[in-house]
């Protein structure tokens, strides 16, 4: 105990006061916003028709985004970690630079490739009638974008760190590379699964600039929550107030839930 | 019947370069320090890595010819691996890396475990097969590991630095019971080691590499005598 503060009497107090002011900058807005929330509206404003079907979009599509992340994002991961190919380096600068790019200018090139004129979004329509944007599919499209590079790269460095000689060793005892990626491969990189997972998810959840490019901001079909809060700032600030900490709350109550589980045991640990 | 390894194998700048033949029964250990192409040789025969000129053959079977680029999948060559700290997954519990194998092979979990057994018992693991990798000692692991090797019936069984890691009073006892462990097993077996200790107690003939070629071939006890 005598050696707690002792050792805590030789911080120095700039830096403490530094980080105090940095912790105080993200602590303020929250409660600044649970300040300004209008808590007697609270129940009429979550049961308008608008909010729960922003409310409900933004489940689906993000949980959608979440397992075709998955279902795309792992095996290109895989492919990154263990296949020496041309184009390797290409595709990871690839998956880095729709991370760091303004989700907008990624809607923008979705609305030039699939849009009704795009490279892909003419040929999608005159052939097969299907015209993708203001769709909710073009929901899930834009989140895929902006969401999938979390997921790739995170699971990606797990693999890396995976030694690779439990996968031979599967092989020798003949398994065959599916029944491998399956049995060893996934069951071991598990945490860092679920921290990609999660990181994408979350990801999607928020996503505003490439989905109001792409997808629009029609209520029902592509109001995500995050437009919708931004629509109602506008017109009715009370009801951005709610959805905003709505959405805190489902972002915190997920942290909290996998923290323990899945995010607090990974080594690896979330790469951004 | 021999297993006929006559190849080089190129990886970067490193070259293997092998002329070696193996008879059923011997116990062969393979020597040499770090960097010397001794895993790599293992390597070669269970068919992780291709051969880039000459070939692997057993018992008139090719497993690898870079010249006709035959080349044997490792799930169709029948080669047991064991490597360092056994390499027991981690997801699974003791039964299941063991049956491991079997369920490849698309055998069901209870008939595979029953076909287990006398490989479980003879090994004495019977009471550790709901334990997980991590709550074994480094002897038991290796144990689990070479009845995990051994449940396919290979025909080759090689050994990757398996006793390096251990503490010497583990060692000691491991290395009594790799003996036991490789006098009941009947096919080819190669040890990869760099402990002359461990060589010279298990091992039949000893090879040794250096930077990819061998520069010792010969019996156990010609290299006991050999002049160092």
């Amino acid at each position: 105990m005598s050696q707690v503060r002792r050792h805590r009497q030789k911080l120095p107090w700039q830096i403490i006061l530094i980080a105090s002011i940095a912790v105080a900058f993200f602590l303020s807005p929250f409660i600044g916003l649970l300040w300004r929330t209008p808590w007697s509206k609270f129940t009429d404003i979550v049961t308008r028709r608008e909010i729960r079907d922003a409310l409900w979009l933004s489940v689906q599509t993000s949980l959608i985004t979440s397992i075709v992340c998955f279902v795309f994002g792992v095996p290109l991961a895989w492919l990154l970690a263990r296949v020496d190919f041309r184009g390797r380096r290409f595709i990871r600068a690839l998956m880095t630079l729709s991370m760091v790019l303004p989700p907008v200018i990624g809607g923008i090139a979705l609305l030039f490739t699939f849009g009704r004129r795009g490279l892909i979004g003419q040929y999608l329509d005159s052939w097969f009638g299907i015209r993708l944007p203001f769709t909710t599919t073009a929901v899930v499209m834009a989140q895929c974008f902006v969401a999938m590079p979390f997921l790739v790269l995170t699971v990606e460095a797990a693999l890396r760190q995976l030694d690779t000689r439990f996968e031979d060793v599967a092989r020798t005892l003949g398994g065959s590379r599916w029944y491998v990626f399956r049995r060893v491969t996934l069951p071991s990189i598990k945490p860092s699964l679920f921290a990609g997972l999660v990181l994408a998810w979350a990801r999607a959840l928020g996503e505003f600039g490439a989905t109001i490019t792409f997808a629009g901001n029609l209520p029902g079909t592509t109001q995500t929550m995050p437009l919708a809060t931004y629509a109602a700032l506008d017109s009715n600030p009370e009801s951005a107030l709610i959805l905003s900490l709505l959405m805190i709350a489902i972002a915190f109550s997920i942290l909290i839930a996998l923290r323990d589980r899945w995010l607090g045991r990974t080594e690896q640990g979330l790469p951004l | 019947m021999t297993l006929d390894t006559r190849f080089t194998l190129s990886r970067g700048t490193f070259t293997l370069d092998v002329n070696l033949s193996f008879n059923e029964g011997e116990v062969v250990a393979i020597m040499g320090p770090n960097g010397s192409g001794k895993s790599t040789f293992l390597h070669a025969i269970a068919g992780l890595l291709p051969v880039t000129s000459g070939m692997v053959v057993l018992n008139g079977e090719t497993f690898d010819d870079a010249t006709t680029e035959a080349f044997l999948e490792p799930t169709q060559r029948n080669v047991g691996i064991v490597f360092q700290g056994g390499l027991l997954f981690e997801t699974m519990n003791v039964l299941e890396n063991i049956v491991f194998g079997l369920r490849a092979r698309k055998i069901k979990q209870s008939i595979a475990a029953a076909q287990a057994e006398p490989l479980i018992s003879q090994f004495g693991l019977s009471g550790l097969l709901e334990r997980q990798p991590r709550e074994l000692s480094g002897g038991q692991a290796q144990r689990v590991a070479i009845t995990r090797a051994l449940i396919t019936q290979p025909k080759v069984l090689l050994l990757d630095e398996p006793m390096s890691g251990l503490d010497t009073s583990t060692r000691q006892l491991v290395r009594e019971d790799f003996r036991e462990v490789l006098a009941s097993f009947a096919g080819y077996r190669i040890l990869v080691t760099h402990d002359v200790e461990d060589a010279l107690a298990i091992a039949d003939r000893i090879i040794e590499l250096d930077h990819g070629k061998v520069v010792w071939n010969g019996s156990t006890s010609d290299y006991r005598n050999k002049p160092r």
